[in-house]
């Protein structure tokens, strides 16, 4: 029996319910139940260390599915297809600084990160090299972000759900985000790299079909879709300046750039090889993935009605080529990854609050410690769910956050990586005046002459950093130091 | 660009994918089974 599908809508709303047929929701919670059992045999955290950082046993092909499931996620897929419909593959090439940043992140980072085995998270790292002080402002600066990071995810979810089902954005709120808690309450580090990673077979497999059915499907052959994309990208450099294009470019390789959530995933490492070859395998997978979608939205461009909605177009080829079923089977997986990125959002905040902010909470017995980590992911929800309930200018506030994210914790982390002695004054002064500047250079100055703040903020904190390392005394004078969980 | 990004990129993608769900089928029997043994 063929189900037919209801006409493309206009204004690009595509996945209503009236558009999912019996197939697509069978499909969908056949998805979840996969996904309940992956975690059903994944999800028992004993110790502190086992929730944190899986007790340092994650293998590299995990770190590579668990990363690239994080990378892939909506942002990349939904809001990449976007750019390639109106400038070809000119947002791919810009782009690609992301996967390069991964792939040195792999060479140059990630070993040295998994080698501190006695820290949990990246706050750890930064009191080890810089004290106490350092540790709180890293802990802040990364709550803010994860919990600004899970509020904007739960809204996603929340939206697709509620396009699913019909259901009330309360509602859909809190069943997204609220399961989502409820699975990182109970799992740990490794049950959420289980659960990415089988988001990303999932997907890893089902778009490049997509591709190829729609490639076969589509009116144009190949040549001709090679000739539109010439088109398009020709456009789309014609109306970006080179400084705009520098812009994005620095904007991809650094404003993600060894986030909590990724730095965990290395900090949970096996090995520092298995950590290397992870993060290379990620950033090369980058390049692969983002080329597939940058030739969706392309395709979407030939296929699709004009001027839909840049955020419908990767949905829209979907409903319009992918078969009854498989349709159904890629939102769900679309949902499970925004629900997977919760996941390591919330785990890593909670365990941050526990270790960075209050670490007198870290100090109390395994099991106590446990506890409070659990407890510290069901509020950071409910606080999410609050935010991304009640505030509308939710978006903006996370692209602060991450055009200062680079500018405090980048520069002191990887100086404290490589510096034999380095000094806390440095480090405190680092977070401050990169934090200050970006922030007065975005906010107030409003970026004059197009120049990113992420770039005047790395210089302040570079400099602020040579002068602290030059006046301030090696950590071990420090007398803020708190004795590091063995 | 096109026949990489229509082509060769999916075969790699799908490659991974499958290594991927092998790896995952030993990573949940291996965490099982150390969940199990540390009770």
């Amino acid at each position: 029996m063929v189900h037919q599908r209801p006409a493309l809508h206009a204004d690009g709303a595509l996945m209503d319910t009236a558009a999912m047929a019996p197939l697509d929701q069978t499909a969908i919670v056949l998805y979840f139940v996969l996904l309940g059992i992956c975690g059903y045999f994944t999800r028992r955290s004993q110790s502190f260390s086992d929730y944190a950082v899986g007790r340092h046993s994650v293998p590299a092909t995990m770190v590579f599915a668990s990363l690239a499931a994080a990378i892939i996620g909506p942002g990349f897929s939904v809001g990449s297809a976007g750019k390639a419909y109106d400038g070809g593959f000119l947002f791919y090439f810009l782009c690609l600084s992301y996967a390069a940043q991964t792939i040195a992140v792999g060479f140059f980072i990630a070993p040295r990160l998994t080698a501190h085995r006695d820290c949990s998270t990246l706050g750890d790292i930064m009191r080890k090299c810089y004290g106490r002080q350092a540790q709180l402002l890293t802990g802040l600066i990364c709550i803010g972000l994860l919990v600004g990071f899970t509020a904007v995810m739960g809204r996603i979810g929340a939206e697709m759900l509620g396009e699913i089902t019909g259901w009330p954005l309360a509602t859909c709120l809190i069943a997204v985000t609220g399961a989502t808690a409820l699975l990182t309450f109970t799992g740990g580090v490794r049950a959420t790299v289980a659960t990415e990673a089988l988001q990303f077979v999932l997907f890893a497999a089902a778009v490049p079909v997509m591709l190829w059915i729609a490639l076969s499907r589509g009116p144009a052959s190949l040549q001709e879709v090679s000739q539109r994309a010439s088109e398009l990208t020709a456009q789309g450099f014609a109306h970006t300046t080179a400084l705009q294009m520098f812009a994005i470019a620095l904007s991809f390789m650094l404003g993600e750039a060894l986030q909590p959530t990724y730095v965990n995933r290395a900090l949970a490492a096996r090995s520092a090889s298995g950590s290397r070859a992870g993060f290379v395998a990620a950033g090369s997978y980058v390049a692969v993935w983002l080329a597939i979608i940058a030739l969706i939205g392309i395709v979407g461009r030939i296929v699709l009605p004009a001027n839909l909605p840049p955020d419908s177009v990767f949905v829209a080829l979907a409903r319009h080529v992918l078969p009854v079923g498989m349709y159904g089977l890629l939102l769900a997986a679309l949902l499970g990854i925004v629900m997977s990125s919760q996941e390591a959002t919330l785990n890593s905040a909670s365990v941050s609050l526990v270790r960075d902010v209050v670490p007198k909470l870290a100090e109390l017995p395994d099991r106590v410690s446990l506890a409070l980590a659990k407890f510290a992911t069901l509020l950071l929800a409910a606080l999410s769910i609050l935010i991304s309930r009640y505030s509308p200018s939710i978006i903006d506030g996370l692209m602060i956050l991450y055009s200062v994210w680079a500018p405090t914790i980048l520069l002191p982390l990887i100086a404290a990586l490589y510096i034999k002695e380095p000094r806390p004054l440095a480090g405190g002064m680092a977070i401050v005046a990169g934090g200050v500047v970006s922030l007065a250079w975005r906010t107030l100055l409003h970026e004059p002459h197009g120049i990113p703040a992420i770039l005047t903020g790395l210089g302040a904190a570079g400099l602020a950093y040579y002068l602290g390392h030059t006046l301030g005394r090696p950590v071990a004078a420090s007398p803020t130091q708190v004795p590091a969980r063995p | 660009m096109t026949f990489l990004a229509g082509i060769v990129f999916p075969i790699v993608s799908i490659l991974c994918a499958i290594a991927v769900a092998v790896a995952l089928v030993r990573y949940i029997a291996d965490v099982y089974s150390d969940t199990q043994g540390r009770k």
